[in-house]
């Protein structure tokens, strides 16, 4: 009979050789590895000005039978947590790729040293190729050229889709439900994982050592709280009929079970109450966004060049 | 007769001795076709200070470098803004910053210090309404009405030129030698083109109607009164006339007709093209 995850790898949580950076979300097999800041300032392109505590940025490893898989490369500014977090998981793995999950600064721009330093032997980004598409095919090459002149390893372009398996880990690629530039999520269905990239990532923690890994009270799961969130990241959704974008949320947990989502910023929200709960409440927020009338983008503007 | 340099067929294009328009192309086969698509970068020089405007495409790199270098002619490159944090917009920051070691970085880009932390001390958050002295010139930042990430917009108040990143962008099938082309310079792109290019870059174009946009642009272009209009993508716009055929090409969705162009052929689309 053929194991489970958690048959495969069991002692949850046992993993006293992790270093600090690296936190276990489902035992042995997906781990986010990254660190955290102070809600401040330079936080405030992906977070509310009104969040406060800290904010965790992680990228993921799903690691399992010699297989190592790495979703975007984290920030910058976590260079030495994320080296040290992927020295102690990559091991012997055989077989290591990396995915951008957005085509976006904050999940590539450590992607040259990680990919050097590691030994990546493939690069991917979601794409959808279209022939007959010239916008499609447009942006698409200069992603390919972007990639290309950071670094050396082969790019190639997936499909949304079955991805295959990573040892009994089973991952599928989705296009983003709510996006601004092309975003691809990703689910793992053996441990219900769902990899959100950057929607959702608002939910912060008390405390710097905190784990990211949280359940968060319903309060922190309003729609009041997540439509402040989409309007940080995805203003484009108020004064819209988003009706369409809601379908294709709703379509996305209809046919997958939930347990746990996994943004690159904020903390994981553990649990499929809660998981439920944020994907409810979200349709409540985009509903409140699309019956906001449009406003004037020059209120408050007044800027009058001098006569010549 | 206008007051601009005559095309060489590709960039850099001097186009005042104030304003350098480089970047390039990427050209990629379309049906058999190679077309070309803009990735512009702007360089503009005040008597005492200049500003990049946009920090232009990984593969323009050594190019652009040596374009901007040539252009400033001895000076040093005093700002580095990237209108907004996209790749061709903004990647690129810290190759110029490190290349002209003086330069400032500029723009709502607050998460920039993250990036480059070694860079953090240079990196200056600014808004909408801030202004930064060129001497003979300012550059004013302005509101970005249309728009994918958040942005801002640019006016050289001297040169009368508004910079507006993704907006006013146009998709034109063009080829080898009219890469420099300003509006006035080649055909009028088609309408169907230009809507299939905003409802791809601009995905909120598609859920939307976007006449409600237009009372912020007619102002803007009121107020400001550009002589030039300069996008990322797309030729520079020198034509009044393309203003109202950009608008066109915002219409899709809940604004007009569905654009349904994804087949059209590039011959069709460049016939006339100078």
């Amino acid at each position: 009979m053929p194991q489970t995850v958690a048959e495969r790898n069991p002692g949850a949580g046992a993993s006293p050789m992790l270093p600090v950076s690296v936190t276990e979300i489902c035992p042995g097999t997906i781990y986010a590895v990254g660190g955290s800041l102070p809600a401040d300032e330079r936080c405030r392109a992906w977070i509310p000005g009104d969040v406060r505590g800290f904010i965790p940025f992680q990228c993921y490893v799903l690691r399992d039978g010699g297989q190592f898989l790495m979703l975007d490369g984290g920030l910058p500014v976590h260079r030495n947590e994320i080296r040290a977090g992927v020295e102690a998981l990559i091991g012997d793995t055989h077989e290591r790729r990396f995915i951008m999950t957005r085509r976006e600064l904050d999940t590539i721009l450590n992607l040259p040293w990680i990919a050097h330093d590691f030994n990546f032997h493939t690069l991917y980004c979601g794409g959808d190729l279209s022939p007959i598409d010239f916008f499609e095919q447009m942006d698409d090459a200069s992603f390919d050229e972007q990639v290309r002149t950071l670094v050396d390893t082969p790019f190639d372009f997936l499909k949304p889709g079955p991805l295959g398996k990573i040892g009994l880990l089973d991952l599928e690629m989705l296009r983003g439900a709510l996006m601004v530039l092309p975003t691809f999520w990703f689910y793992e269905k053996a441990t219900r994982t769902l990899f959100t990239s950057d929607c959702w990532g608002f939910v912060p923690k008390l405390l710097a050592p905190d784990s990211p890994v949280r359940t968060p009270p319903d309060a922190e799961l309003s729609a009041k709280k997540i439509e402040s969130f989409l309007d940080k990241k995805f203003d484009w959704l108020a004064c819209i009929d988003n009706s369409a974008l809601a379908a294709d949320l709703k379509a996305v947990f209809v046919d997958r079970v939930v347990d746990r989502i996994c943004p690159t910023t904020g903390c994981i929200i553990e649990g499929r109450a809660a998981v439920e709960r944020l994907v409810e409440q979200t349709l409540e927020a985009l509903s409140a966004m699309a019956r906001r009338p449009r406003q004037s983008v020059l209120a408050g503007w007044d800027y009058h060049p001098p006569r010549t | 007769m206008n007051q601009w340099s005559k095309p060489r067929g590709e960039l850099p294009r001097v186009v005042t001795p104030n304003l350098l328009w480089t970047g390039g192309c990427l050209s990629i086969e379309y049906q058999g076709e190679l077309a070309h698509g803009h990735f512009s970068t702007y360089l503009v020089l005040g008597s005492e200070k200049s500003m990049l405007v946009d920090t232009g495409h990984a593969s323009h790199w050594k190019a652009a470098e040596k374009h901007v270098e040539e252009f400033l002619d001895g000076r040093p490159l005093d700002y580095v803004f990237p209108t907004h944090a996209e790749f061709p917009h903004g990647g690129l920051a810290a190759h110029w910053m490190k290349k002209y070691p003086n330069s400032i970085c500029v723009g709502d880009v607050p998460e920039y210090p993250l990036y480059w932390p070694d860079l953090a001390p240079r990196i200056r958050q600014i808004a909408v309404g801030d202004e930064i002295e060129l001497g003979d010139r300012k550059m004013v930042f302005v509101p970005a009405i249309w728009r994918d990430l958040k942005s801002l917009w640019a006016f050289d108040t001297v040169g009368r030129v508004l910079f507006v990143s993704d907006g006013f962008s146009y998709l034109h099938y063009h080829k080898a030698g009219q890469c420099d082309f300003m509006t006035s310079e080649h055909e009028p792109p088609d309408v169907k083109l230009i809507q299939f290019f905003n409802e791809r870059a601009l995905r909120w174009t598609r859920y939307t109607d976007t006449r409600e946009t237009f009372a912020d642009i007619d102002e803007m272009l009121k107020r400001l009164d550009p002589l030039l209009i300069a996008a990322a993508h797309g030729g520079v716009i020198d034509t009044p006339s393309m203003i109202p055929l950009l608008k066109s090409g915002m219409l899709m969705g809940q604004s007009g007709a569905e654009a349904k162009i994804s087949k059209i052929s590039p011959e069709k689309a460049t016939a006339g093209v100078k």
